[in-house]
């Protein structure tokens, strides 16, 4: 019965196909479910099977609306119906059905543009996972850090437990944002970097250069500050400006990005 | 009639809905008790839990499941059922609940209910497995009669006849879903009010109330707009057998503002009486969160 309820084309169709048969025939069908006054068995069969793929279709479009935005009604079912029928629901909540979308974007090739469409799905996983971090037992309230000059290059920072860091080849979090307001994105290669934090349990998106992301990503890995400064003047490919430096700091302190350890 | 669990009459209750969190925390409403979906709530540390655990302080909660497949052949999920028992204990829950059906095979989840067939063998099969998850949630577990859109050739019985059995049995509660009796009922050409006369009133905990849709050649369970006077002389048959219990109503498609569906709830008052006053702080003390 689930394989035909699951199988993407109508019931009829589903218990002739080989994938289906082996548990559940059209004969076997009739055999087993009862016709009612007004509809035949495979048709009352086919209630539940026209219901899978619209529960399928809402779970995804809650956590992928960029992207559902972006294919448009049509196309957003058929990549649905792919998704689904190569990574079905294993879980007992919606909440883990669509953490392989970005990977099957990058795989299959059936939607393009497949590495725009990547790193737009990558953004909005990330998104929905910095939703649903966990905070509890993290430990103390976050400080802002002290204003210490002498020791500055041995000073480590901390970071919340929501922070996410993303690199990406396109401009994912100004895409969007335009498939937000009903707009068109562009889809053109254009390396950009994103951090995702909470706070106050809203999902806040604050874009980087890319000296302040390899700034970041080295604090948050527990390096001291002169080491981070060294990586992300190795990434930036010169070291980063005070001005570029101070700005930096001032955002990350203002986010709450920055904590005393 | 009490029921054999001396479980509280909660009044009239509304479903929990993400749309109006916002509402619910900043203006208190005036509500008996508030029903949550459970799956929405495991796994997740972000906002739907922070305003579960502050409505937890203020209002009673029951939790609602539709993933305990408890009529499946796959073993029940011990995991699950343990993430189910420390959110109960968490919010306080009065119960748990969830459905007589299957949900998938092979480690799949349909996310819908599907349908059983109603025999001695599917029963023997269902009593274990309720037997072993009230176990694991150290509670009677609460199952609620879904609506169905298929039948087997294989039953022998009705649904209220199995249904009947299953609460003695397994000495388990019914969510009784008068929304979900009327609309199997068109379904499959039974009677309604034969149905619920079937029931044992006294395993009655709680009630759903929710509309439908007429898809002309069936009858579906949407959730949708206002319950059908059809369905309200249900539950005022019910009711007028079992006594005041928990009713919740659901709305979960095209949901209205608060205000609409907790007015359609209160709707339930012409056919039971309201709480009485005392009976409103049955919510523990606990200290606020720091």
């Amino acid at each position: 019965m689930q394989a035909v309820i699951v199988h993407p084309l109508s019931a009829e169709k589903a218990a002739r196909a080989r994938s289906a048969t082996r548990h559940l025939g059209v004969a076997e069908a009739r055999r087993a479910i009862l016709p009612s006054r007004t509809m035949a068995p495979l048709e009352r069969l086919a209630v539940y099977q026209e219901m899978y793929p619209l529960r399928m279709h809402d779970a995804l479009a809650a956590d992928y609306p960029g992207l559902a935005a972006f294919l448009g009604d049509e196309r957003f079912f058929e990549f649905v119906r792919a998704y689904v029928a190569v990574h079905p629901s294993r879980s007992y909540t919606f909440a883990h059905l669509g953490a392989r979308v970005p990977e099957f974007l990058r795989r299959t090739r059936r939607f393009a543009p497949g590495p725009f469409l990547y790193d737009l799905a990558r953004l909005e996983r990330a998104v929905t996972e910095v939703f649903e971090v966990d905070e509890e037992g993290a430990g103390h309230t976050p400080r802002p850090p002290r204003h210490v000059a002498e020791d500055w290059e041995s000073r480590r920072f901390a970071t919340p437990p929501t922070l996410r860091l993303l690199a990406f080849r396109h401009a994912a979090g100004a895409a969007l944002d335009a498939l937000k307001a009903g707009k068109r994105p562009a889809t053109r290669p254009h390396a950009t970097w994103a951090a995702l934090h909470r706070r106050r349990y809203a999902v806040y998106r604050l874009d980087l250069t890319r000296g302040e992301f390899h700034l970041l990503r080295a604090l948050a890995k527990g390096r001291a500050l002169g080491v981070a400064l060294r990586a992300a003047a190795r990434a930036h490919g010169k070291p980063l400006s005070p001005r570029a430096i101070t700005r930096a700091f001032r955002i990350f302190t203002a986010e709450g990005l920055l904590n005393e350890r | 009639m009490g029921d054999p669990f001396g479980l509280p009459d909660l009044g009239v209750g509304v479903g929990l809905r993400t749309v109006h969190f916002g509402h619910v925390l900043s203006k208190a409403p005036e509500v008996d008790f508030f029903e949550a979906l459970t799956e929405n709530f495991l796994d997740t540390g972000g906002r739907p839990r922070h305003v579960l655990d502050r409505l937890s302080e203020r209002y009673p909660i029951v939790l609602h499941g539709v993933s305990m497949s408890i009529g499946g052949t796959d073993p029940l999920d011990l995991g699950y059922l343990r993430k189910v028992k420390a959110l109960a204990a968490r919010v306080h829950a009065r119960w748990v609940s969830d459905h007589l059906c299957f949900t998938g095979v092979s480690g799949r989840n349909t996310h819908d209910l599907l349908p059983l067939p109603y025999n001695e063998e599917t029963l023997r099969h269902v009593v274990s497995r309720v037997k072993q998850a009230s176990d694991v949630l150290e509670r009677p577990l609460v199952l609620e009669n879904p609506s169905s859109y298929l039948e087997f050739r294989s039953s022998t019985m009705s649904e209220s006849a199995f249904f009947a059995r299953l609460l003695e049995d397994a000495d388990c509660g019914m969510l009784l879903d008068v929304n979900n009796v009327y609309v199997s009922s068109v379904n499959h050409g039974f009677d309604p009010v034969a149905y619920l006369d079937a029931l044992p009133g006294d395993r009655v905990v709680q009630y759903h109330l929710a509309g439908h849709t007429d898809k002309g050649t069936h009858l579906l369970d949407t959730h949708s707009a206002r319950m059908k006077k059809d369905v309200w002389s249900l539950y005022a048959h019910a009711i007028a057998r079992t006594g005041p219990r928990a009713t919740l109503y659901e709305w979960d498609e095209d949901i209205p503002d608060f205000a609409t569906v907790h007015g359609e709830a209160k709707k339930a008052f012409k056919y039971r009486p309201p709480l009485a006053r005392e009976s409103r702080t049955d919510v523990p003390r606990r200290a606020a969160r720091a």
